[in-house]
Order: structure tokens, then sequence, then C-alpha cells
């Protein structure tokens, strides 16, 4: 484990960020850094990484660490959360940020990738959580200065694809449907201890949606990142960004099976 | 594999629009996978788009986004010298390192504009008579080849290179770093002064006598007014302001000013409505509310005015607009005569043909760089923006000729419609010295750009 250190703002809390090279992750570390929390950046490249934190303590006067780990070997997760914990001391906040989409047809052809889309989006997120769980401040020892922000959190980026299954998204978004009822469970039963929402971004500005046909009312990551800390200030259990696809979701869901069935999304 | 979108884009003056294949790296290995993808013709790095005509546009081939790529990778808070990806912007410099008390060095009339960019037009700002171009307070550059690999050019290890980089529209290579030096400043305030000036003589007698000596100085001209009005203007000096000059409230903490919400045009407007008429009142309008005198503003308002207004191109309607830069340069030994009859030529044969420019821009220029390509020398450079209309080629076509006869130059960053011809005629012999170090650097012609086979830079 290394890190870019400096002069900390203190005060700031400690944060874990998985998947943290990725460009909605790139933009809540930014956001976090700006505040002044100390961040321990997580990723498979290590170069990027090593990058992505040198940017992040010279632009906020900020400590960010980082960590490589590739998220689909569980078996190093436990020596992983050992030695993030030693970096960090205890932790105030996780985000899961990591993401892996092929499309329907690759997936439907190629297992591997169907797995890889379960292990990289659902798996990780449960093992890791478990494994934090035990190093995650108690409620009200949090570093952060107002009382909402003492409370730790985990946070899941997660999608809307989650919402129905669709015909031409449905691997990618079991693993994500998988995720929110993991999440929605581990609220009712961290309740009072720490804060857990989901959040779900529509379609966002990444390297995922670059280029593909039929993108619309598509959000920045600097947006998604901006609701998605909001909501964890608020202690939100769901949240959707933008805020739209909130409804748009809830007519999806609403439509009643043998119709939706017929068509095709 | 990074995915290849096929997009049109055009740049800030909305003129030409083309077809591209666009990619947008967020990690080296994409980068430099983007930079030797097979299925591409060429590829040309593009930031954030602010050069006006075709110089960020690859027809129907490869455009390297770099917007993706803006980290800063190292700082020191003693000397100011910075280390950042191509894709970072001046604005995202200035929102870190003021507060810090550090400025770029140079910064032209946008805060939107990449260091890729920055260095690529090796562009200059209204401290240029004092401070050159940006090219000057650049250390190093690192360079991708057509192969992806990379390599750090200094003026030291390949004096050829690094000023074929600078000002080379980005045909040497796609540009990854940039190291440069900010600058400390006192505080993020400007002591700005205001004069009037009746006409050009008067204009330029007050460069001379006064405005010269500002660290950074600017005339806006009124073009519609022509016969002893000609060359109507208000001057604009300016200097970084000390601390004991601010208002009480700012003292404690000079380097920080007060953010100012952004507002932008939402629409196209038509575009009839940009035209003699309204521009006229316009521009009345601007030289009567310039109040003479000195006042004490936020950088923003005196750097950057425009980008206040996001979108603020969409005034030109859907047919976009040139913007038109010329250098008219002095005589060797200094005298302005000859360069300030050529620039009344301009703004006589400007009043007459009654095109409306909204932006008509006058400013000394200091001393040449060392680009071989850059565009300052020392004399008067005029930047107009005129809404594209049937007949403007034609026009821009006779203030090139004015250009080639009195010695001077085009802005390679804001042209669209340059020929060929004209280009080298008023290139002469440095083009093919730039040429040679290109095809060095670049000898299987990987590195392309609309504008380069429109000008004849690569073969």
């Amino acid at each position: 484990m290394s890190g870019a250190s400096g002069s900390s703002v203190g005060g700031g809390r400690r944060v874990v960020l998985i998947g943290a090279t990725g460009s909605i992750a790139r933009a809540i570390a930014a956001q976090l850094a700006a505040r002044g929390d100390t961040l321990l950046l997580v990723a498979r490249d290590t170069e990027e990484l090593a990058r992505d934190a040198a940017d992040l303590h010279h632009r906020f006067a900020i400590t960010a660490h980082t960590a490589t780990l590739d998220v689909e070997h569980p078996e190093t997760f436990d020596g992983f959360v050992r030695s993030a914990s030693e970096t960090l001391g205890s932790i105030d906040g996780l985000v899961f940020a990591q993401g892996f989409m092929a499309s329907q047809e690759d997936g439907e052809r190629d297992h591997e990738l169907a797995q890889r889309t379960i292990d990289v989006n659902f798996t990780a997120c449960v093992r890791l959580t478990l494994a934090f769980a035990p190093h995650l401040a108690g409620a009200g020892e949090g570093k952060g200065k107002t009382d909402r922000a003492r409370t730790p959190f985990v946070c899941f980026v997660s999608s809307v694809a989650g919402d129905r299954g669709r015909a031409s998204n449905f691997i990618y978004g079991s693993s994500k449907a998988g995720l929110n009822a993991f999440a929605q469970g581990l609220r009712q039963s961290w309740r009072g201890r720490t804060s857990v929402t989901v959040v779900k971004p529509g379609f966002t500005d990444t390297a995922m949606t670059w280029g593909l046909p039929g993108m619309f009312l598509v959000a920045s990551p600097e947006a998604v990142a901006g609701d998605t800390l909001r909501a964890i200030d608020r202690g939100r259990a769901v949240a959707y960004t933008p805020f739209f696809w909130r409804w748009i979701m809830l007519i999806i869901r609403l439509v009643p099976g043998f119709l939706y069935d017929r068509v095709k999304l | 594999m990074p995915r290849v979108h096929d997009t049109q884009l055009a740049c800030w003056g909305r003129h030409p629009v083309e077809a591209v294949r666009a990619l947008r790296p967020e990690k080296w290995g994409d980068l430099a996978r983007a930079v030797t993808d097979p299925d591409l013709p060429t590829v040309l790095a593009r930031g954030l788009g602010r050069s006006y005509g075709d110089a960020a546009l690859n027809r129907d081939a490869g455009l390297v986004l770099t917007e993706r790529l803006g980290r800063v990778l190292s700082f020191d808070p003693d000397t100011g010298r910075l280390r950042a990806e191509a894709g970072c912007s001046l604005g995202e410099l200035i929102d870190r390192f003021l507060p810090r008390g550090f400025f770029p060095p140079v910064v032209p009339g946008t805060r939107f504009v990449t260091l890729g960019g920055a260095v690529a037009g090796d562009v200059h700002g209204k401290n240029h008579h004092a401070a050159g171009s940006f090219a000057s307070y650049v250390h190093r550059i690192e360079l991708l080849d057509a192969q992806g690999q990379p390599r750090w050019v200094s003026r030291e290890d390949d004096p050829d290179a690094f000023h074929a980089t600078t000002g080379g529209m980005g045909l040497t290579g796609v540009i990854r770093q940039v190291e440069l030096d900010l600058a400390p400043v006192p505080s993020a305030w400007i002591d700005q002064h205001t004069e009037r000036a009746r006409n050009l003589d008067h204009a330029l007698e007050l460069f001379e006598s006064t405005f010269d000596a500002f660290t950074y100085s600017v005339a806006w001209i009124d073009c519609l007014s022509g016969g002893d009005k000609l060359g109507r203007s208000v001057l604009l000096g300016g200097e970084h302001a000390q601390p004991d000059q601010l208002a009480a409230k700012h003292r404690a903490r000079p380097h920080e000013a007060p953010r100012e919400r952004s507002r932008s045009v939402p629409i196209d407007f038509p575009s009839f409505a940009l035209n003699s008429m309204s521009v006229r009142a316009f521009n009345a309008a601007y030289y009567a509310r310039a109040k003479p005198g000195r006042t004490v503003i936020d950088q923003r308002r005196f750097f950057h005015p425009l980008d206040g207004v996001l979108h603020w191109n969409r005034i030109y309607g859907k047919p976009g607009f040139q913007q038109y830069q010329t250098v008219l340069p002095f005589d060797a030994d200094g005298n302005r005569k000859g360069a300030t009859a050529a620039l009344r030529e301009i703004l006589t044969r400007l009043a007459k043909s009654q095109r409306a420019s909204f932006l008509a821009v006058l400013k000394r220029f200091g001393d040449e760089g060392e680009g071989l390509l850059s565009f300052p020398k020392p004399g008067w450079t005029l930047t107009l923006d005129l809404p594209q209309r049937d007949g403007l080629d034609k026009l821009l076509r006779e203030l090139d000729a004015i250009t080639i006869d009195a010695g001077g130059r085009r802005y390679l960053a804001k042209d669209a419609s340059l020929t060929r011809e004209d280009f080298e005629r008023m290139e002469g012999e440095r083009l093919e010295t730039f040429k040679a170090v290109r095809t060095r650097l670049d000898p299987g012609g990987r590195f392309s750009s609309s504008l380069a086979r429109r000008l004849g830079l690569v073969p």
C-alpha cells in the first residue's frame, strides 16, 4: 500500500473507494477530496491509481493512499481489508463504484463474461462489505465535523438497470438487482450503526457508455457524484441520479407483466 | 480497445462541421491504443475545442479527446513548477492554484483551454508585449509518437522537436503531459485602468504613451464606425492588484475571489439577430459604459468576461462565425508606420463592408517566440469575429492580401479559410523548417488534421 501524503486537512473522514479509476469514482473522489477527506483509492491498475492519488493530493492538498486489488479474486480480500484498515485506522466510509458491463449478446455467447459481470458488480460488493464490517467506525465515532457526517456509511453505485430485468441487458441488470437487495437488507441490519445508501444512476457519460447508440438524457459523472454525496450526507436508502430516473423507473416497474413480456426494452 | 464514436463535430466558431471518428480515453493504456488504432487513417488530439476553425478537426479520421486525462501529477509550491496531463484546463489550474498564490503565466481569452491546446497553439494573452507566449513558460512536453511510445522533449534535449511542438498544431505527436512554471501573483484581483480613444490614431497613441507600460493591455475596437471615428476604442490596462489595494474584507485572503454564477445562451439565435444595427447599438452602449479611470476587479472579469456566458457562440446562430486574427509587424527597427497603415486599411475595408464584428480586439505584440510556427511577432494584432455569411471568404482573402503586403501572418488556432498559397506566402522559409522537423518526428504521417491538409502542413 502506498500513498501520496502531505498536508492533510484536519477533520476529514477516512473513506475507501473501490473501483477508483472509473469516471464516476474519480468524480466522487474529487468531491470527497474537496471536503478534505482522506482517501484510499482501490483498483486493478497500479499506475493509474498512483496518478489519480497524485492528482487529488496536488489539487486538493489531501492524503490519498492507493491499494491494488482485483475484485474478481475474493481469496485476496481478507489480506486487503487488513492492510486497508492498518493504513487508515478505523474507516468512516466505503464507496463501491467498480463495475463491469458486457453487451447482453456477448454475455449470452461467452459465459465467462456473464460470470464476470456478477463477480464484479455483485459478489465483490457482498464479500468486501462483510470483510470490512469489523473495521468500520462505530456510530458517533466517525471523524466528520457534523453529527450526520459522523455516522459511518456504505454506498453502492448501482444502476437503474437493476429495477426490472430487460431483454436487452438482464445479465448486468440482475447483478445490480442482487446488489440492491443486499443493500436493502444490510441497511435494516445495520440501522443505527452504519448508514447504507444505494445510488442508481441512469445513463452516465463514462467509458462504459461512450459512443453507444441509443443513449439519452446522459448525465455527467460530476453531476452523479454530487447527487451521490448528497444522498450519503442525508442518509438516504436509495437515490436515483439524475432525479427524474426515479419517475421513469416507477413507470417501467408499474407496467403489468402480461404487457411487459410483449415489449422489448 | 476504447470505443470509436463516429460523430459530427465543430470547433468554437461552429464552422465547419465535420464527420470525425472520436475516441475518449480515460487511462494511459487506452490513450496509447487510440493513438495506434489501425482502423484510423490518421489521428489528432483535441482538448476543449476552443480553437475556432478546423485546427481541432480531422475529417473522417481519428480525433483523440483528451478531456478525461487532465490530472495534476506534480507541483512544487516553492517554485510553482507543475506537471499535468494535457487535458488539464487553465481554468482548473486557476481554481486550484490561485488560492495558493499561483496563476498561469499566460492566459488566452478563455479559461476553457487545455494545456495541450495551449502548447499546440502557443497561445498568447493580454501580457504578450511584456511576457511572450505560452511556450516561454513550458519546460518539457511529453509526446506520444505513432507507435504510442512516450518521449519527453525539452529545449535542451531536442530544441527542434520542442519548437516544432509549441505552436505545431498537434502535428508532431499526441501531447500526454506538459511541465510548466506557474507565476506567483499577489492576489486574485486586477487593478484595471480604462481609457476611451476617439479614433485609431488616439488609440495607438495611448498604447505608446501609457498602455504599453501595463503588464496586461488590450483595446476593444468598434468596427462599424468609419470616417473620423474609425478605430474608436476602449483601452484596458491591468496589473495584479496588491493586497493593500483590495477592499478591506478581501485583504485577509487576497487570493480568494467570490465565485460568480455562469449564465448560458440556451438556444441558437436566429442568424438575422446579429446585424449591423444591433451590433452598432451594442458598440455604442459598450463605449458609453466604459468609464475611464481605475478599478480593482476579480481576475475572471478582467481576463475572461465571455466565459461567464456559456455557449456565447450561439449568438451567431446555426451558420456559426469565423474569427480572424492577423499580425501586422513593425519594421526591424521598431518603426510602426507600415503596420499602422495596414491596420487602417483593414479597418476601413471592414467598416465599408458593414459586416458586424462584435468582438474586435487590438493589441501590441512583443518579441517573437521560439516556436517554428508560432503566431506572434512584434506588431499590431487585430482580432475580428465575423458571422458566417455569403461573401465572407472573399472579404477575408482581401484582408489576407493586406496582411501579406505588410509582411504579416495569421493565427492558425482561429483560422477556417486561409488558402494554402496565401499561407505559404505568409510563412516563407520557416514553413519548410517546420515540415522537415515534423517529418523527422512522424515519418509515417500518423498525425494530421483538417487544417493541416488544407494548408499543406502534412504531405
